[in-house]
Formats: structure tokens, sequence, C-alpha cells
């Protein structure tokens, strides 16, 4: 190494953190150099080019150190990442630095062939690693007695191709031009994620009123504002946070997360779904310390920290797909924040004979009216149609007493009936599936429906099981309501 | 979006009109093209239901009672099959879910067309957002008796009027008592299920149109 001003600074960091931190690490550089790099695989490395810095060189490392520390401290205080400094005259060289600050005696290993090939982990370090010459080649060239970074940088060049291939030859050449500047690397720049934001101030002396329309109303300005920013990146937010800024003393303001269902980008639909989370943060402030009918209102932010893909930005002048597009992703958003996911369902049939079978729910999506021809939905036959079924279906079926033309039903049941006499019976259809799925030991399914037509008008379907003695027990399945 | 519907329910009696009155229609047409009112009253658009003999009104409630077992979902559901491209896409709301899809298809229902909710306690709530979304043509709303009560019964059935009207959906609300007569519920057209012979019977009929 030489005296030179190092060009290259490599701040590695022992720990990993999520995407976020990561972010926010390299962005915290931005202070020290435009031009920064990051490393995000292990271990967290963040690169920065020294040049046209205002570099003292008296001590230049200790000072550069501490000026390290002293932004980590002030961003993250007492929760200030470890982090160790490298610096040399090129990213490769600066990172090999922080890891070992006298590199003459580094040991050669896969590890560092692959970190001096590509100190920004760009490629996918596996290939480098499993490099199948330089795995054989390193225990031999150990053999040999060479052993360390120095003693390899001083072999002649010629000599490594047919040894090492091309994969050798790049990294002696790294090796031997270590001196070189950062000049001739091509640098992974690290550019920040661009932050949808938009506030809201109010005047100190004119707050915004903790009421669920007041708050309504100024979100509604910055989803619309966040809405046209949206659109004009053809993207839809797929999680938002507000920041309530207020005058209460122990706490001087209130994050609120919403994590869209379906990605919006309509200001009515974000709105609607925040509609709820505010009214639960006022009613939860109320019940909390009564804070939120007192407090005063200073400031609204609003982040987008998720987008999706968008949708064309292109309004069809003649249709309302978009929109209704919109307003679909929107309700179904609502219903799963407030409901359940599963509790809003389309459904799909499936051909089979067992009612409990014959359909399943299936995650909605829009149905496009213009899309669909009559005859599409006609085309698959399934065994329904084939005869008649009723419109409401028990989860279980119930097991009612058959005597003399009377169905009797059990004392503790729950659904409706007492006591019914059967004008008509029309039936049987068996029904007689479903063997494939049982065990060897488990009688298979057979069951003889019937549509029993009751005296007093209702009209019931069930079935009876097994032999024709047994016909004491029947299970009603549904009924024609 | 265009809307044709005020120019096409001109009244076209006015043989010589005021030309004051005239300059207004024209206005209220052209805003209403533009989007940018809503122009003159338009008279809601009925489908008639075969089954009932009765006309049902648009951005109106419709009750069909009965108890269990008299056929009030199966005359819905004819009422939904018969006009299935008239009304696009519908939502069917019940507060437990019971119903059994398969059934829907002898009436000549698309299930695809169908978006099914699961409200619970929640079931009134998730039929105002249905119906605030605009999207659907029809909204059936299945819930016991006690779901509404524990609220301003009359109340809640106002509101739900009113969102109707504003989506333009036809309301229909499935319940097993009808609503006691002598009280001014807004419902457009009521009936009752015959349970020996499965017809509905009308209670009332709204005379608005």
């Amino acid at each position: 190494m030489s005296s030179e001003l190092p060009r290259v600074a490599a701040i590695v960091f022992s720990d990993q953190p999520d995407e976020r931190k990561k972010s926010e690490l390299a962005e915290l550089f931005f202070r020290l150099s435009p031009v920064v790099a990051l490393r995000s695989r292990a271990p967290l490395t963040v690169f920065l080019d020294l040049r046209g810095l205002p570099i003292t060189p008296h001590q230049f490392r200790s000072s550069f150190e501490l000026k390290v520390q002293a932004l980590l401290r002030r961003r993250f205080s007492s929760q200030a990442p470890a982090f160790r400094l490298g610096l040399a005259q090129n990213a490769a060289f600066a990172f090999l630095n922080a890891q070992s600050p006298s590199s003459d005696q580094v040991a050669l290993s896969p590890e560092l062939f692959a970190n001096l090939l590509d100190p920004f982990a760009t490629l996918d370090a596996s290939i480098l690693l499993k490099d199948r010459r330089i795995k054989e080649g390193i225990p031999l060239l150990e053999h040999l007695g060479i052993q360390t970074l120095s003693e390899f940088s001083r072999l002649p060049l010629e000599s490594l191709s047919a040894r090492f291939g091309k994969v050798g030859l790049n990294f002696a050449r790294r090796i031997q031009d270590a001196q070189r500047s950062a000049d001739f690397e091509a640098w992974p720049l690290w550019v920040p994620a661009e932050r949808l934001i938009e506030e809201l101030a109010f005047d100190p002396d004119r707050p915004l009123a903790a009421r669920l329309d007041s708050l309504l109303f100024a979100s509604k300005e910055l989803l619309e504002r966040l809405a046209l920013r949206l659109r004009a990146r053809a993207a839809r937010a797929s999680a938002l946070r507000l920041k309530i800024r207020h005058d209460k003393k122990d706490q001087s303001e209130s994050l609120l997360e919403l994590r869209l269902v379906t990605p919006q980008s309509s200001a009515s639909g974000m709105l609607a779904s925040f509609r709820d989370r505010l009214s639960g943060w006022l009613q939860k402030s109320e019940t909390d310390d009564g804070i939120a009918t007192e407090c005063r209102i200073l400031g609204l932010e609003m982040e987008v920290l998720e987008t999706a893909p968008g949708r064309g930005s292109q309004r069809d002048f003649f249709h309302r797909h978009e929109e209704q597009a919109e307003s679909w992703d929107s309700l179904l958003a609502r219903l799963a924040e407030k409901l359940d996911r599963k509790s809003r369902f389309q459904v799909k049939t499936i051909p089979r004979y067992l009612p409990e079978k014959s359909w399943c729910a299936q995650e909605p999506h829009l149905f496009e009216l213009a899309a669909k021809s009559e005859a599409t939905h006609l085309s698959v036959v399934t065994p329904h149609e084939l005869a008649m079924r009723p419109t409401r279906l028990l989860s279980e079926p119930l097991a009612l007493i058959h005597h003399e033309g009377w169905l009797r039903w059990p004392e503790n049941s729950a659904t409706p009936g007492r006591r019914q006499r059967i004008a008509r019976w029309i039936g049987p259809e068996r029904i007689e599936e479903g063997w494939w799925e049982r065990s060897a030991t488990e009688s298979p399914i057979r069951r003889d429906y019937f549509r029993a037509i009751c005296d007093s008008g209702p009209e019931l379907w069930g079935y009876f099981e097994g032999p024709l003695e047994n016909f004491q027990l029947f299970f009603l399945h549904g009924y024609f309501d | 979006m265009l809307s044709v519907a005020p120019i096409l329910s001109l009244d076209s009696s006015h043989s010589t009109p005021d030309p004051e009155s005239s300059f207004q229609e024209k206005l209220g047409r052209l805003q209403a093209i533009t989007g940018v009112s809503k122009g003159p009253p338009q008279s809601r658009e009925s489908l008639f239901w075969q089954h009932a003999q009765a006309p049902v009104l648009r951005g109106t409630l419709t009750e069909v009672s009965g108890p269990w077992g008299s056929g009030k979902t199966e005359a819905v559901l004819q009422f939904l099959g018969n006009h299935a491209k008239a009304l696009g896409r519908m939502a069917w709301i019940e507060d437990r879910f019971t119903a059994y899809p398969n059934g829907f298809l002898q009436s000549g229902v698309d299930l695809s067309r169908i978006l099914f909710i699961e409200g619970g306690k929640q079931t009134l709530w998730a039929a105002h957002q249905v119906l605030r979304s605009q999207i659907f043509g029809a909204v059936i709303l299945f819930m016991q008796e006690s779901t509404l009560s524990t609220r301003e019964p009359s109340i809640e059935l106002r509101r739900l009027q009113l969102s109707a009207e504003q989506s333009h959906a036809c309301v229909f609300l499935l319940t097993t008592q009808p609503r006691p007569a002598g009280v001014n519920w807004p419902l457009a057209l009521q009936l009752q299920m015959n349970p020996r012979t499965r017809k509905p019977e009308t209670l009332k009929r709204s005379l608005v149109s």
C-alpha cells in the first residue's frame, strides 16, 4: 500500500438489519459523501467515495472513524450499530482492509477471491465459490508454500492462467492493481427509494379538532395529492402511514399504519379504508385518557410505504372499467379489514355429487360484464343440473326421527322446525361416491336423497342411509327455501 | 360517464314548450351529458317480477318474508335469473352463511356474477359498503331478525334505502317475519310467501316510481 490518501472507505457492519434499516444506513452516509454504494449481502457494507472531500491527511483514519461514529450515534443514539472501517484506493481493498488491517497476511480462500473480485456483491457469490479450479488450486498453492495474499501477488501472471483459469488471472490482476484508483471500478450507486409524502401543517392558533369528520376531511386532501402522484407513476398504494402531530404532553405524535389487502390508487378507496382506523384511534384515545377530545392536531403527514404496479394510467373514455375495478378492490379491502378475508368469496362449482363437496369458496375477482357471453356459463354440466337442489344446505346433516310419515326434530336442535307430517316424498336419488377417499375400514357413502314435501308447505331435502330397515332416521341436509 | 337517460325521458306531450323551461331542460340535459349535474330527475327503471306479478324498482328495498322452506330464496333467485343481464353484478349477504350455491344454478343464476359475504354482526355494515361501491345491480340481504332489531330498525332501513337509491341497485331483504303494518317502513314492495302455494302475496306496493 502506498502512502497516498485513501480514495474509498468501506464501513462494514457486524449486524445484518432488515431492508428498511439498510436503506436508512446508506442514506445517512450521504452526509459524508455524495457517492455511496451498498453491499446488502452479509457483511453489510457501505462504500463511500472520498475523492473531492475536504480531507486532512494528518491522522486521517482516526478522524474519519470518529466522524462515522458521531453520525451513527446521532441517528441511533445508544443503539448505534458496531462497525469496522476500511480505507484503500479502491472498494475491493477497502473492504479487505476493514476485515483485516494488514492485508499482506490475509490467508487465501475462495471467499477472499469472491470478495476481491466482486466487493459490492452484485454477482451470485456461489458461482465464484464453487469454481472448481479455485477450490482445487488453493490447497495446491498451500502445498507449495504460498499461503497469503502477498505471496500470491508475487506469482508471475503467465503461470496463473493455466492453473486457475480466467478467475485466477482476474484475481491476480486485481491484487496487483491494488493501488489503482476507484476510477476503474463500476460502482453500483445506491439511490434512495423515492418517498411519497404529503403533509398538512395547521396554525397552532387554529389547530384541527380531534374529530373524525375533521380528520377525514384533512386526510382526503392528502390522499388526493398522493393519488395524483401515484397515478403519474402508474402505481397503486399497498401500505400507508399517517402521522398525526398533536399537542399531547407525553406523546407528540401518533402513527397509524394501514396495509391494504388490495392495492389502491384512488383517494376515495384509500380514505374508506382509513375511516375505520381513524375512528378506532379516536375511540382508543378517548377510552385511554380522554385526550382525543381535548388535544389539538397540529399536523398530518401521509406517506405511501409500499406501492404495487398500477393499472394503465389512461382512463377509458367510454367505459368505467378502471373505476369499477378500483371500487371493487376498495370494497374487498374494507370487507377484509372489518370482517375476515374468508368472509367474502365467490363460488366455484366442483363436479362432484356429494352436496357438501360440490362447491368451494375462492378469492373474489371482478366479473367483467361485457367479457362473458351467455353460452360460457352453461358449457360446464355439473351433477346438480341433473336433479333439483335445495337453496339452503345445513353444515352438518341433522338426524330426524321418521315414524309413520312424520319427521320429528331432536329436542336440542337449533334448526327450524319441530315436527312435520310429510305429504309427499319425491325420490330417491342415489348418491354414492367418495369411496376413493375413504380407508378400507370405513363404509362407503351411499345416500338415498328424497325431497320431502311437508303437509304445511315447506320442502325438505335429506337422505336415508344404508339398508331399508334403517329408514327410521332421515338425515335433513337442506331445504328448498 | 355519459348519460342519455334524461334525453330519453323527455315528456313528448308538450307540443309548444315554454321557451324558458325549454332552455332549462336543454341546460339540464347538457349538464347531465357533461357530468356537471345530475340533470332533471329521471324516473326509476323497473324490472318486472314474473313470480310476484309486480315491478321491482331500482334503488328501492323489497322485502320477501316467509317461514323457513317457504320458497322466498327460490323466488328471489328466479327474479335474478330472469334479469341477470340487466342486474349485472350481485352481492349475496348473510349473517350466517347457509345458502347452497349449487341450488342457485337451476334458476339460471350465474355464480361468477355473485359476491358472497358472511357478515356476522356486521351484516348491515357490509351491505352499506357493497351499496356504496356502486358496482352491484342487486343486493340480497338475509339476516336474522335480531341483527336488525338490536338497533333502530326503521332508521337502519331508511339508511339502507338511501344507499340503495344512490347506487341504483335492487335490494332484497329476506326475512322470516314481515314488518308489521302501521309503520311507514321504507319498503317499495313487501311480499309474503305462502308456504302452501309457494307463491308470494303482495302486502304493500309503493306508488313511487
